[in-house]
């Protein structure tokens, strides 16, 4: 089956080989299924899922956070070696591996296999997805933002901050009290500089614990960072900050000197036409009421 | 004392600017900026081992400075570097 996300095209595989796969997939990402026509483009990578668990050679991580990770949250582990690159996926309290995925060095290949629990099993193939997509459109001025995204007056904004800063309750307030307010993505949504430099939000399959799998887009209108205070207020952020903002919300393996690169340019390319803010707010409907006017109004 | 690999040198918007991409500075949260003879000398002993008197002359050479000013100027550019944990 192929998808298409912010305008590129990837493939899955196999899917019908895990029950965990075929029984969730639908929901969120056929919103972006588009047919195997060559006119939809060719695909920028091809996932296939494996029953048989995946091996590779390397045993010494290039990098890990099995130790360091929230419990309930996926670990990660990543290797190399001639073949590509390796990711293994276990659950943080256990080494009990609920994936495995190799990537091609171009990162136009990859194959899965998945095993855990059914929820353990399409967590892992779901962020494995995001991962290729993340790794092959990275050098196509295109970035993945962890963030929550809303559509107001024909603009996107995305709101950023770390886990449990309250960016997708800042994407609620603006809902509540604002009309004409559309939540677009509350985990994941992709920028992409389109041919005339200009910067577009995108709807995609990765949205957290909300359900919201829009397959829209609209021009990014503001990059504005949550900031948990006792008092609302909006501050333009200078240059450096914009992209140190922005910067730290984007994933990706940025020791792979071509995806850093990629990176660097896709945010400074953001950062030069679409302002960046700091919102030091409570979760209250009148921090919605200033974060919006400061950002519509540039002010 | 040498730049610790990670480390990468960028022009971000017109700045030199330090950004911490290696896999030991995944939490490495910080974007350290440079000016004009610290970016210069980042460049030039990038990958290589080095003393507060070859940054000394590497500013002598590049802005004809006198050695004096250039010392006390490598001296507060090095301790900058390892203060900030770029260089070990």
């Amino acid at each position: 089956m192929r998808y298409k996300v912010a305008g590129h095209v990837f493939q899955i595989d196999g899917t019908d080989l895990y029950d965990a796969v075929a029984e969730k997939i639908d929901i969120p990402y056929r919103p972006f299924a588009v047919s195997d026509d060559e006119r939809e483009g060719n695909p920028l990578f091809v996932m296939e899922l494996q029953k048989e668990a995946l091996l590779w050679q390397e045993s010494v991580p290039v990098f890990t956070n099995r130790d360091n990770v929230e419990p309930g949250f996926i670990a990660l582990s990543v290797f190399k070696d001639d073949e590509g690159y390796h990711f293994e996926f276990t659950q943080s309290s256990s080494s009990q591996v609920n994936g495995r995925l190799s990537v091609s060095l171009d990162f136009s290949k990859a194959r899965m296999s998945l095993s855990g629990t059914d929820i353990e099993q399409w967590l892992t193939f779901t962020t494995g997805v995001n991962f290729c997509y993340m790794l092959s459109t990275a050098v196509h001025q295109t970035v993945l933002t962890h963030s929550s995204c809303v559509v107001y007056k024909d603009k996107a904004y995305i709101f950023l901050g770390k886990s449990g800063t309250g960016k997708s309750t800042h994407s609620r307030m603006w809902l509540k009290a604002l009309d004409g307010v559309e939540l677009m993505n509350d985990d994941h949504p992709v920028i992409r500089i389109d041919d005339a430099g200009m910067a577009i939000a995108y709807g995609s399959p990765w949205s957290g614990k909300t359900h919201c799998y829009k397959n829209m887009q609209a021009p990014l209108g503001g990059i504005v960072r949550i900031s948990r205070a006792p008092y609302n207020k909006a501050s333009r952020l200078a240059p450096i900050q914009a992209y140190g903002s922005l910067l730290t919300s984007c994933s990706g393996m940025s020791w792979e000197k071509e995806l850093a690169d990629g990176r660097d340019s896709t945010i400074q390319g953001i950062i030069r036409t679409v302002p960046s803010w700091v919102m030091e707010c409570l979760p209250d409907e009148d921090a919605a009421h200033v974060c919006s006017k400061s950002v519509t109004e540039g002010f | 004392m040498k730049i610790i690999e990670g480390f990468r040198l960028r022009d971000v918007m017109g700045q030199a600017t330090v950004i911490g991409e290696g896999v030991d500075q995944v939490n490495f949260s910080k974007l350290i900026t440079l000016n004009e003879s610290a970016a210069f000398l980042w460049k030039e002993v990038e990958g290589k081992d080095f003393e507060v008197e070859t940054l000394a002359g590497l500013l002598v050479g590049e802005y004809g400075i006198d050695e004096a000013l250039a010392a006390r100027d490598a001296k507060s550019i090095a301790e900058q570097w390892i203060e900030a944990g770029l260089v070990r």
